[in-house]
């Protein structure tokens, strides 16, 4: 059974990096992943890993901390439900869609902020409906990432796990993991 | 990307400018040189040879790729005989200078070989050593060298993590792997280690792999582009990720019974398709 993420992100300081992952082998490891990007003291989002439910009272308070300057990256489950959809839809006005299972003739999802680059897509991803200028990766013609400017911050929304990749190692997912937790840094 | 393949596909009977003919018109943008291979590129040819070769195939409107060798399969870097260890060394130098002469800057090496009464540790560490110090007559002479990934026919350096480690113990940016993208046939896939290994790739050879099938020669598990299991959208996609950008080389192991040189122009035409993304 999947479980929420712990529910303690209302309680946690306003700067550096923050890590919440659900108790689940693929959170904890997608979690693991990002750490070993070393970034952590120069971070200042707030990093979801692997979601796959979230109840909206603790979603907006994630908006109201993007509001005053931080950068939500919230990364989706595969396995995510409807709980997920909702969620997003009403809090953050974000439509996804029903997950695309990967086909073997396309392996990658292109990135193109913050850095061009492929990355191994992971078990499935998530469409998400967004303009062109707000779409960062896009599995074939399909965005399944974005980056919302939410007041003073913003939300950067993955539908395809990127943590796994860090922790196997891939250097274009290294490069683009790197360049998301810096959000908002400069 | 470039498309060269190698001196070895020219009809028994051709002579090297006939063959280059062959190249030009499956507008190839090179050709890989196998030192060993045919009569034109043995240890006995001179520099001045060797200059003469390049002449023509400047004249063709050619380059030359890389060099390769047929050697190490006698003469390895990892013998136990001191003298077929030191001959390996003398070939491979040879390449690096040959290298030179052709205006190009990489070599395909066969680094290691583990057999019966070899066993893999002793030949592990031996090409590593042998490796650190050839590393030193690369980096003189500007040259890389590439280890090739004959995974299955060498016994060694069985998946892309145990390659990387390799080349870590090696630390040298002139000693790189020499990607054959048709050898990863029983032992995992040929984007995986393209991605893994991606800025150690000095050249890639072009195959196609029938898997679990057969072995080398006429029993080959080797065939044309398209004609194997390998997954080309993958791979090329995975040359995009990683950025290579260089000399892709036909090695074409089984050939036509007939009309040899029409295989120098199919195989053209199959890169070309890999090349531009069109599968």
């Amino acid at each position: 059974m999947m479980l929420p993420l712990a529910a303690g992100l209302a309680a946690r300081p306003a700067a550096g990096l923050q890590i919440d992952a659900e108790p689940n082998c693929l959170s904890r490891e997608s979690a693991e992943g990002f750490r070993s990007l070393g970034v952590a003291k120069h971070s200042r989002a707030i990093l979801l890993c692997g979601v796959s439910a979230m109840d909206t009272a603790q979603a907006w308070r994630l908006r109201r901390q993007a509001a005053a300057g931080r950068w939500i990256v919230w990364e989706s489950s595969p396995f995510a439900g409807e709980g997920q959809t909702r969620t997003l839809r009403e809090v953050f006005g974000i439509s996804t869609g029903t997950p695309i299972a990967l086909s073997p003739d396309r392996l990658y999802v292109q990135y193109r902020w913050p850095a061009a680059a492929l990355t191994r897509s992971f078990c499935a991803a998530i469409p998400v409906t967004c303009s062109e200028k707000e779409a960062i990766a896009l599995y074939g013609k399909t965005p399944v990432a974005l980056r919302r400017a939410i007041g003073r911050g913003g939300l950067i929304f993955l539908g395809s796990m990127l943590g796994p990749n860090l922790r196997a190692e891939d250097s274009q997912a290294r490069s683009i993991g790197a360049g998301i937790l810096l959000s908002g840094t400069a | 990307m470039k498309k060269s393949i190698g001196d070895t596909i020219f009809p028994k009977g051709v002579t090297f400018e006939n063959g280059l003919d062959m190249l030009k018109r499956g507008r190839y943008d090179g050709i890989e040189l196998w030192l060993g291979g045919r009569e034109w590129f043995q240890m006995s040819t001179t520099d001045a040879q060797l200059r003469e070769l390049r002449r023509k195939i400047e004249d063709k409107g050619l380059k030359v790729s890389n060099i390769s060798n047929t050697l190490d399969w006698q003469e390895n870097v990892s013998s136990r005989d001191p003298s077929k260890r030191e001959a390996a060394f003398r070939h491979i130098r040879r390449q690096i200078e040959a290298a030179q002469l052709f205006g190009t800057d990489a070599i395909l090496i066969v680094a290691g070989l583990v057999t019966l009464d070899t066993p893999y540790n002793e030949v592990y560490h031996r090409t590593v050593e042998s490796l650190k110090t050839l590393a030193k007559d690369a980096a003189a002479a500007k040259v890389k060298i590439g280890a090739e990934n004959c995974c299955s026919e060498q016994k060694f350096l069985l998946s892309p993590r145990e390659f990387g480690a390799f080349l870590k113990d090696v630390d040298s940016p002139w000693v790189g792997i020499h990607l054959d993208v048709g050898n990863i046939h029983d032992d995992g896939f040929a984007e995986q280690w393209i991605e893994m290994l991606g800025p150690h790739i000095t050249r890639v050879h072009l195959k196609d792999v029938l898997r679990h099938r057969g072995r080398c020669g006429h029993q080959s598990v080797y065939t044309n582009i398209f004609l194997g299991d390998n997954d080309w959208r993958a791979i090329r996609d995975a040359f995009t990720k990683v950025g290579y950008d260089g000399w892709v080389i036909a090695e074409m192991e089984r050939r036509y019974h007939y009309a040899p040189d029409q295989q120098i122009y199919d195989t053209a035409a199959g890169m070309d398709r890999v090349i531009s993304g069109r599968l």
